[in-house]
């Protein structure tokens, strides 16, 4: 079996977000017009969904000082822990090229693949009363396209893998990556 | 909170209310003009969509791509937009453009669009955030006349022929062009000068030049915004690169060529965030850093781009110069400079040495205080030359620079030639230089000798491919000019300009403004006479005698500009409200934000345009109620830039020939959607924007210049005796003449938004393709015999560090820093650009809003934490301005940050009237903090000069130097 999947080169990645825009743009995800809520003065994210975000993490202590950016979105498991979690089946993963889907006809919204996912990558929408996440763009893959987000990638950071080697899942994973040995990302990286 | 803003809040907030049901509503208050457009595109697959179906993709029937030019930062990137039926669905970078895919990923030119539009380019998150700039909600919708006081947020609709003939009637009497404005002082020009243009961002300058430069006759035909960007930078450069025949500068940009480089400094520039391009510097530098490249970042401030550097190195703002001359003292100390290059007199000694450029290092410098040509470069006529030859010290004795092949001696010391005592630059550079010891360098920068000494030993083992950069952060102090000279005196010793690996001016673009038909041509047009409302590149004492004389010489009221070649945005409104050097009666703005983008400028601004007496006629072109339209007394509507035509340029970072073609993507030509029908040149094709009350900037100005009766629109506006009715008949003359300047058609252009030169053109052999290929100066003699408005005295030829200081060259931390412990800097988010981006919902869900930065053993110390609000003070901000605290590692104690973007007071952050109706607005773009009213106010021996401090050699505004005090508030 083919599996789709992604290859992230850690030391390129440049915490521009175009990636998280190119995403929201092509698929539409909510809210899509203004985002903030006030709540007692104070500007509030509402509920919204990015089926791909970059992580920020920093540290040390000035000068000596470290932050690091990874893209992330849903990783396409070999194992998907989403789908073994979800009561009604409404979660499936492409025979033909490994791609997680959920059926918005057949979620119930019970949320169990928000909880059972290591990675973020299933997000609950208030709206509808469903679970969404990144569909690799099957839209666009099934066209011979590359999804919205490594098209636009500036610093050639993510890079779509048509043909994920399975053996590679998970390498190179930065520090907080869960464990790839969980649900088998069809994920590998790059050293910064 | 109010019910109707929730009312508001819930309809914003409207999962529905995506960009397909904006076009419902503003179909319905279009009165049905886009109805028809709204048909909603099938989901994909019922599988797989979430609660919006993906967008139809660029291969889909009915879905069409056409390429136009970015303008949501400054950057001009190249986009490729998706529509359907009408409707824009997706922004991606226009695969042809370089700076949008790399020279290794870039389709040929003659590659069809078909094929070309399957790998979209790359694009950064403001470019992709364009469809919701056409599709705001909040736009205004039709031209506003002000119904209650200016301000008051009070309008009444009314049609385009009314604006135009009560605007025309009241400028029509200000077109006198002989009457002076003032007969003591007849150098200041005709009354006609006291109408003033200011655009804040124009890539039309050409086209508005036409309107009120030959067509209404004002000199401040054009005040736009570099200024408040980076002018300093521009000037230094062009000082650098002067031409002492034609009087001006050669080059006023330069990028490294980063791919081949080795070792790249940067100073106040962050490729990763503010600088721009961001998606070729980003692609490039990452590029760069894969194959072994070493970049260092100078900032205060732990930037993105410092984040992935080899060496972060936290500079105390505003002394950046003293590092860049501590390393250039370790350079000339050590030896570890090219001085072969350097000794190269002339062109055709550089030619023989295989250098494409040359220097002044070996030209003699009249060094006597009190000869007449003191300070002045010695001329060949002093021993029986030519006067317009320079001359160098060689075989022991003075030669004269010729076109023979001439290697100067850099260090002959001091040597009498004709009665006068001479030195070369060289040997005053040096002697400059090493007048300040590696030890007081460091303590004026805030850094080690260590540290200095080793990027100096790090830059100049990379030899030629190693580079410095600067942009705003280097020179948005009172300094500018001497900061971005003396890291241009790194790249001058190291002898890296056209080199591969080296400093590149870049490809530059196919030209467009004349082949067929000379663009700014215009039959019975006139030339502005005078001086400038804001002094922009005049001389006090030599431009204005009169005034000169009637006010007593030195100091002049205000700061004198001489060579501020790219202008000076904040001193306008200041003059204006001072009057100095005279008044002005009308001033219409064009995507301005004057109070907003400006430091130290609300206050001044808000007084002054309030003031019906002092400004009789306020016009505002705008697509948003913003900071400046809301003191209007008309706001004309114009269009996106995502809804209009221009030729927008290339910046250095690309090395390759282009010249990008900016387009509506989306609206209707002849009444047909665009993208339905095949692109015609030959039709009319009148353009109807989204909102079909609104009207292109160009259309604006003609309908404008038409009810004024100006020469330049109408019928015969060109010398072969063609129209100009419509914007697109003045792009359409520009597209002719760069098809025949290129050889490809008007309709490839437009298929293809521009004429591009293929990737595998950078480079020839060791060298850049297209080169600079000529002098560069490290002594400016302009500068060393022009005298400073405020003192009188001369300014200095040489690169050398002073701190920043008041326009009476006062050090402002001697007078303020007791008071006011911290220095104030600010920076630009990556995903933001300048005042316009917090109206994008998809870029401030990203950060909602933004901080008061403070170090953290700073923050310990006062006791401030995470999330705290504080207020920042000023010594000219009493009331300062509050904001939430983050406190960060990542920043040098003793520094406070804030990002731009954020703390709209406008911008449909609240609501204004039209007819007595309440319009929408959206108070999350009003979130944050905006610390530019709050800056530092300039002062003259004490006196407030009611505007920012700016240096004053290059015209730029201080961001950067401002003192303030930290309080909880």
């Amino acid at each position: 079996m083919t599996q789709r999947g992604w290859l992230i080169d850690l030391g390129r990645c440049i915490g521009c977000h175009s990636c998280t825009v190119a995403c929201k743009s092509a698929q539409n995800t909510a809210p899509a017009n203004s985002p903030l809520l006030f709540k007692g003065g104070n500007p509030q994210l509402p509920l919204h969904l990015s089926y791909r975000w970059v992580i920020v993490r920093e540290g040390g202590t000035y000068p000596n000082v470290w932050r690091t950016f990874v893209t992330s979105a849903c990783n396409h498991c070999q194992t998907p822990a989403c789908m073994n979690s979800c009561p009604v089946n409404a979660i499936s993963k492409r025979a033909s090229d490994g791609i997680v889907l959920i059926d918005q006809e057949r979620c119930i919204g019970c949320r169990y693949c928000v909880w059972a996912c290591p990675y973020g990558a299933p997000q609950w929408n208030d709206a509808t009363k469903k679970v969404e996440k990144c569909t690799m763009c099957v839209e666009r893959i099934d066209k011979g396209l590359q999804p919205a987000c490594a098209t636009t990638c500036v610093g050639k950071a993510l890079t779509y893998v048509a043909d994920f080697d399975a053996t590679q899942s998970g390498e190179n994973a930065p520090e907080g990556f869960s464990d790839p040995a969980l649900t088998r990302p069809s994920t590998r990286f790059l050293k910064k | 909170m109010a019910a109707s803003h929730k009312g508001d809040l819930c309809k914003i907030l409207n999962p529905d209310m995506n960009r397909r049901r904006f076009l419902l509503i503003s179909g319905t208050l279009a009165a049905g003009a886009t109805i028809g457009n709204l048909v909603k595109p099938a989901p994909a697959s019922a599988l797989v969509t979430g609660q919006n179906p993906p967008d139809p993709t660029e291969v889909d029937a009915g879905v069409q791509v056409i390429m136009s030019v970015c303008q949501n930062c400054h950057s001009r990137c190249g986009i490729m937009a998706r529509v359907k039926d009408g409707v824009l669905l997706k922004i991606d970078g226009n695969p042809y453009h370089p700076n949008n895919l790399g020279e290794d990923e870039r389709p040929s030119y003659n590659t069809p669009v078909e094929e070309a539009k399957k790998r979209p380019g790359r694009l950064c998150a403001k470019g992709q955030a364009g469809v919701q700039v056409v599709y705001d909600p909040y736009r205004i919708k039709q031209p506003l006349k002000r119904v209650g006081p200016r301000g008051s947020g009070q309008w009444k609709a009314i049609t385009w022929e009314q604006a135009f003939e009560e605007i025309a009637a009241k400028l029509k009497p200000l077109r006198d062009l002989t009457t002076p404005i003032d007969p003591s002082a007849p150098e200041l020009g005709p009354i006609a000068n006291q109408v003033l243009y200011s655009p804040g961002r124009t890539i039309e300058g050409g086209f508005t030049d036409r309107i009120w430069g030959s067509g209404f006759g004002t000199i401040n035909k054009r005040e736009d915004h570099t200024s408040i960007c980076e002018t300093s930078h521009h000037v230094a450069n062009e000082l650098m690169t002067w031409d002492e025949k034609a009087n001006r500068g050669r080059k006023n940009h330069f990028k490294p060529d980063i791919l081949e480089a080795k070792y790249i400094l940067l100073f106040g520039s962050s490729f990763l965030e503010a600088n721009f391009p961001l998606v070729a510097l980003g692609r490039k530098l990452m590029e760069f850093r894969a194959k072994g490249g070493k970049y260092v970042v100078v900032d205060p401030r732990f930037s993105n781009t410092a984040a992935l550097a080899h060496r972060w190195v936290p500079v105390k703002p505003g002394s950046d110069a003293a590092l860049a001359l501590g390393m250039a003292r370790w350079m000339l100390e050590n030896k570890k400079y090219d001085a072969r290059y350097l000794a190269n007199a002339n062109q055709a000694a550089a030619k023989a040495a295989g250098e494409p450029t040359w220097t002044d290092a070996a030209r003699l410098v009249v060094v006597d205080p009190h000869h007449a040509e003191a300070r002045r470069y010695l001329r060949a006529d002093a021993l029986g030359g030519k006067k317009e030859h320079y001359v160098a010290w060689s075989g022991g004795g003075p030669k004269e620079i010729g076109d023979a092949a001439l290697v100067g001696e850099l260090e002959p010391g001091e040597v009498t030639v004709a009665g006068r005592r001479c030195k070369t630059v060289f040997q005053l550079m040096k002697e400059r230089v090493l007048s300040r010891s590696l030890a007081q360098y460091a303590e004026d920068c805030g850094l080690s000798v260590d540290l200095i000494v080793t990027l100096a030993s790090e830059f100049a083992a990379a030899g030629k491919q190693a580079v410095t950069n600067a942009y705003r952060g280097l020179v948005q102090h009172t300094n500018g000019v001497y900061n971005q000279l003396s890291v241009n005196l790194l790249n001058t010793l190291a002898g890296n300009y056209d080199w591969r690996g080296g400093n590149a001016s870049g490809g530059g673009g196919y030209p467009e403004g004349s082949g067929v038909t000379p663009l700014g041509a215009v039959p019975g047009g006139v030339s502005p006479k005078g001086i400038r409302l804001n002094r922009a590149v005049k001389n006090y004492e030599k431009d204005a005698p009169n005034l000169f004389k009637r006010d007593g010489g030195y100091p002049a009221r205000r700061p004198w500009f001489p060579y501020a070649t790219h202008g000076n945005y904040q001193e306008v409104i200041p003059s204006a409200a001072e009057g100095y050097p005279y008044p002005i009666k009308a001033l219409i703005t064009y995507w301005n934000a004057w109070p907003y983008s400006t430091p130290a400028l609300r206050k001044t601004f808000e007084a002054y345009v309030k003031d019906e007496k002092k400004l009789p006629l306020f016009v505002a072109i705008s697509l948003n109620m913003g900071e400046v339209a809301a003191f209007a007394d008309y706001v004309l509507p114009d269009t996106t830039y995502l809804e209009k035509w221009a030729f927008p340029g290339m910046t250095p970072t690309i090395l390759t020939k282009a010249t990008p073609f900016q387009q509506p993507v989306v609206g209707k030509l002849d009444g047909k959607d665009i993208g339905t029908v095949p692109f015609n040149p030959d039709a009319p094709n009148v353009y109807t924007p989204v909102l079909p009350n609104t009207k292109t900037v160009g259309d604006i100005h003609i309908g404008l210049a038409k009810a004024l009766g100006l020469p330049g629109v109408g019928d015969k506006a060109f010398p072969d005796g063609s129209p100009l009715h419509t914007y697109w008949d003045y792009y359409k003359k520009g597209l002719q003449n760069l098809s025949k300047n290129t050889g490809k058609s008007i309709r490839e252009i437009v298929a293809k938004g521009g004429v591009f030169e293929d990737a595998g053109n950078e480079y020839d052999g060791k060298y850049l393709k297209y080169k600079y290929g000529n002098l560069i100066h490290i002594y400016i003699e302009q500068l060393a015999t022009t005298k400073d408005s405020m003192t009188g005295q001369y300014f200095d030829g040489l690169p050398h560090y002073e701190p920043p200081k008041f326009a009476d060259n006062t050090p402002i931390a001697a007078v303020d820093e007791r008071e006011y412990p911290f220095q104030l800097i600010t920076y630009k988010l990556a995903w933001h650009a300048q005042a316009r981006t917090a109206t994008l919902p998809w870029l401030m869900i990203i950060q909602p809003e933004n901080f008061v930065e403070v170090n953290a053993s700073d923050a310990r110390r006062l006791g401030i934490r995470d999330g705290d609000r504080v207020r920042l003070i000023s010594p000219t901000s009493p009331e300062g301005a509050v904001g939430k605290a983050k406190v960060t590692e990542g920043l040098r104690p003793g520094v406070i940050a804030v990002s731009h973007h954020f703390g709209h007071w406008e911008l449909q952050s609240k609501p204004h009237i039209v007819d007595g109706v309440p319009q929408g607005y959206d108070p999350s773009r009003g979130t944050g903090i905006q610390i530019n009213p709050i800056l530092r106010r300039d002062q003259f021996k004490g006196r407030d000069l009611n505007g920012p401090m700016q240096d004053k050699v290059g015209g730029s505004v201080s961001f950067h130097d401002s003192r303030v005090k930290l309080v909880k508030a």
